[in-house]
């Protein structure tokens, strides 16, 4: 395992101060434009993380098909490599991407937004400082979400290239990636169609989907009862059940 | 004898498609495996399975003793290389990066090995060149040279030659030769280009339908393909008696039928036949190549 690890991190090495270079600017960039309000600094960044976490799911569909395009899984198959090893080591690379880019974006994001602000961000005028501090707080609480749930997102980039197994793998991801960023809109239908069985299950999907929960954070952190931990354990459990039906899928396929 | 690669009675099923079925092959230690047949009679098939890269329906094989089905045969693969159909390289990296991926992969040390791989296989003045900007033949022997990071015992070569030109199958064919006489590696090479194989190869597997019609040595094949004359007689055990006494080599065939390995003067060997009341029935030239060998065996176009 520590043989394809290292292999799959010197793979992404070249890459690596590439992509950083982009997310860091990416989040300056966000920032530059939520530091127009104070509200729209603590509400704003879920659009833009959720598209940041499909945009690194694509990542992962693209770079790991590249390995089926130039049949560059086969030399790891033929030394000796487990299955097992082989995709769970493209799945611990491609998380640590993600939360190594996403812990990336949110410090550029909250320092340059505090540069651009004067740290007025961080200060609460008179007049709104009650509804700026639940902002705050609420901002804070769902960091770890965030954090969470842009790694358990690559599990689908992992799982969709693994089982398509050609170039088509890498498209295919990045196909799913922008059809998942509409799903959470569907949240939003719920008061033309209330009585919508359909609506409700679309409601729970976009709970435990790693890409609509982040999209819809903001939302769900102003609920009275809301639970971090909840939505940390929904992307958990999103990530294990992909992992397992990936493997189970790719442990029999074949190869060519 | 001591077998690298031992099949038992493989089948691989691709729906409704039997691409193998009981394919039973034996690949002794030290030697140049010459893997014989039409496109589509289960040869890439076969080395997709012993790769690991599929799973056999049915049947299993050892290599290096160990089966398939065993947990130990990821260490027996760790004893091998291949090259499948094209060469596995990123293209975007020079050959020595390639090399590097595959040591890493391998978990080698250092990579003090790479300059001597890259000389073997006569690339090591590519420098910067990405392995995407390669002739045919450099990626093939980029491909080559992947596969013997980690000083495998055994090669498999699935069609090394194919669309290379005349100096890269020259150039290939030497590189599997000094493979094999300086490193003792084993190979496997499976190809449909008749002529160049009997130049190399030291065993054979002729495989049709997904079947291993025939094994033989290279000797054996040589035998077969003897030019000869095949004569029928009323009593062969006069003809070899007449032979033995002209010191011509033959081989009896059956009660009336012998091959005589020499051109003897035909009207003193009539006479002396006719002597000891022996007649000749029929007499033919017999030449065969390892092409018609092949094509006799696997039945030729009636096959198809």
């Amino acid at each position: 395992m520590s043989k394809l690890l290292s292999t799959e991190f010197y793979k992404l090495r070249r890459k690596f101060v590439t992509i950083l270079v982009i997310t860091i600017a990416f989040a300056v960039f966000v920032a530059f434009i939520s530091t127009s309000s104070y509200g729209s600094f603590y509400l704003g960044i879920s659009m833009f993380l959720t598209m940041f976490g499909l945009i690194i799911c694509g990542i992962t569909g693209v770079f790991i098909s590249q390995d089926f395009t130039n049949n560059t899984i086969r030399n790891k198959l033929i030394i000796g490599h487990k299955r097992i090893n082989i995709y769970l080591s493209y799945q611990i690379i491609f998380a640590a991407l993600a939360f190594i880019m996403t812990t990336a974006f949110m410090a550029a994001y909250i320092l340059s937004g505090n540069i651009f602000s004067n740290f007025e961000v961080f200060r609460t005028s008179e007049i709104d400082a009650a509804e700026m501090r639940v902002y705050r707080d609420n901002f804070f609480k769902t960091l770890p979400v965030y954090l969470i749930a842009s790694p358990a997102l690559t599990t689908l980039g992992v799982f969709i290239s693994m089982t398509a197994k050609s170039s088509i793998g890498g498209v295919l991801t990045v196909i799913v990636a922008y059809m998942l960023n509409s799903l959470p809109l569907l949240n939003e239908l719920d008061e033309l169609f209330s009585e919508s069985k359909l609506i409700e299950i679309f409601k729970c999907i976009n709970q435990v989907l790693p890409s609509s929960q982040i999209f819809l954070m903001e939302n769900f952190s102003a609920e009275a009862d809301f639970s971090p931990l909840k939505y940390i354990v929904y992307s958990l459990a999103f990530a294990v059940v992909l992992i397992v039906l990936g493997y189970a899928i790719f442990r029999k396929a074949d190869l060519k | 004898m001591e077998y690298v690669l031992k099949t038992n009675n493989l089948c691989k099923q691709y729906r409704h498609f039997k691409a193998l079925c009981g394919l039973s092959m034996h690949i002794p230690k030290g030697a140049v495996y010459g893997f014989v047949g039409k496109n589509g009679a289960g040869k890439t098939t076969l080395i997709r399975l012993i790769c690991g890269l599929q799973y056999p329906t049915s049947g299993d094989f050892e290599l290096y003793g160990v089966k398939n089905t065993d947990r130990g045969i990821s260490g027996s693969r760790s004893r091998m290389g291949a090259v499948v159909e094209t060469p596995s390289i990123y293209p975007n990296m020079t050959a020595e990066e390639n090399l590097k991926m595959q040591y890493r992969l391998l978990g080698m040390p250092s990579f003090d090995g790479i300059q001597e791989l890259l000389k073997l296989v006569g690339l090591e003045n590519t420098g910067n060149k990405k392995a995407k900007n390669f002739s045919l033949g450099m990626k093939q022997r980029l491909g080559i040279a992947i596969a013997l990071c980690g000083n495998p015992d055994f090669l498999i070569l699935d069609e090394p030659i194919n669309g290379l030109d005349p100096q890269g199958i020259i150039e290939i064919r030497e590189l599997i030769l000094k493979l094999n006489r300086e490193r003792q590696i084993t190979v496997l090479i499976s190809s449909h280009i008749l002529d160049e194989l009997s130049k190399l190869a030291t065993h054979y597997g002729f495989i049709d339908n997904g079947r291993i019609v025939k094994e033989m040595s290279a000797e054996e094949l040589e035998q077969a393909c003897r030019k000869c004359i095949h004569m029928t007689v009323t009593d062969t055990k006069i003809l070899a008696r007449v032979l033995d006494g002209m010191e011509i080599t033959y081989k009896i065939l059956d009660e009336k039928t012998a091959d005589v390995y020499a051109k003897p003067n035909f009207s003193q060997l009539a006479l002396a036949l006719s002597k000891e009341n022996c007649e000749v029935i029929s007499m033919e030239e017999h030449d065969e190549n390892l092409e018609s060998f092949f094509v006799n065996l696997v039945g030729g176009a009636n096959h198809e």
